[in-house]
């Protein structure tokens, strides 16, 4: 797996949610727990639709949660 | 059985699973004056309760929770096809009689430990899927694995395929003359089975690689 363009806030929005864990974002966006781990570590970029899912469970906009840089 | 951990209980019946698999396949078979076949179809039945309930008493570890099932899936697929291909191979001479496979009594022992083994995969697959019930199994990501392990998995199968089609069609014809219907049959079978043993070893290796790289 290599590093990805899309960029996310996903662990600091976690823990501004009351430190919400790994595994309950994981089952509100109904994704294994790895791949939140991935997402969080930058090495997977989720499809839109998880995208919008992850910023749903997370209760922000999908903009809030990822952002894209261009690739050098 | 009470004293022992539920992890411990768990190993002791899958083994007695095991066991029963085995008399179920070859224990009519014996010259032994008791019907065995019936004991062992008893014996896999209990032992696949008792297991399933030992499955829900182990508590979760934290180095369990680190890889997702469909790693564990995948790892376990590659010992089962894995043992099931050095099986095939091992008494692949047994098919090289030309004799039709019914009537071979020895190809039809060769295909009940075949048997035994897909039967005992799938039940370690059921047992897994009771220890993970209302868990999220697969996702978007373990889909992207699978198709990249089913892409190297088909390339896999056309080369050994196009290995067979270019052995049989290079070999003089004393040498076609040695290879039976039911030795071809058998080449072909552990293509395939070679196929999904290198689609479960490429899903194996994506899921570990994966891990690392998050825990770099």
């Amino acid at each position: 797996m290599t590093g990805t363009p899309v960029t996310n806030q996903i662990r600091r929005l976690r823990f501004a949610r009351g430190e919400m864990t790994q595994q309950a974002l994981a089952d509100a966006c109904s994704v294994t727990r790895q791949t939140i781990i991935a997402l969080e570590a930058g090495k997977y970029a989720p499809s839109l639709e998880l995208a919008f899912r992850i910023a749903h469970a997370l209760g922000v906009r999908i903009e809030d949660v990822f952002s894209w840089s261009k690739p050098q | 059985m009470k004293a022992l951990q539920p992890r411990t209980q768990l190993i002791v019946w899958l083994v007695l699973a095991g066991v029963g698999l085995a008399l179920f396949f070859s224990g009519e078979y014996r010259d032994i004056p008791l019907p065995l076949g019936w004991f062992g179809t008893f014996l896999f039945v209990v032992a696949i309760w008792f297991s399933v309930d030992a499955v829900h008493r182990i508590p979760h570890s934290d180095a369990e929770a680190a890889i997702s099932p469909g790693e564990w899936q995948a790892w376990i697929g590659v010992a089962f096809v894995g043992a099931i291909i050095v099986s095939s191979l091992l008494e692949a001479h047994i098919f090289l009689p030309h004799v039709p496979i019914g009537q071979n009594p020895d190809a039809s022992k060769a295909g009940e430990g075949i048997g035994t083994l897909f039967v005992a995969w799938l039940v370690l697959a059921y047992v897994l899927k009771q220890r993970w019930a209302g868990k999220i199994l697969t996702d978007e990501r373990d889909a992207q694995i699978e198709l990249a392990a089913s892409q190297w998995g088909r390339g896999a199968t056309a080369f050994v395929v196009i290995g067979i089609a270019v052995l049989l069609g290079f070999s003089d014809t004393a040498r076609l003359q040695q290879f039976s219907y039911p030795y071809i049959a058998q080449m072909l079978m552990t293509a395939l089975l070679w196929g999904l043993w290198f689609d479960q070893l490429v899903a194996a290796i994506l899921y570990w690689r994966d891990r690392r790289a998050v825990a770099e």
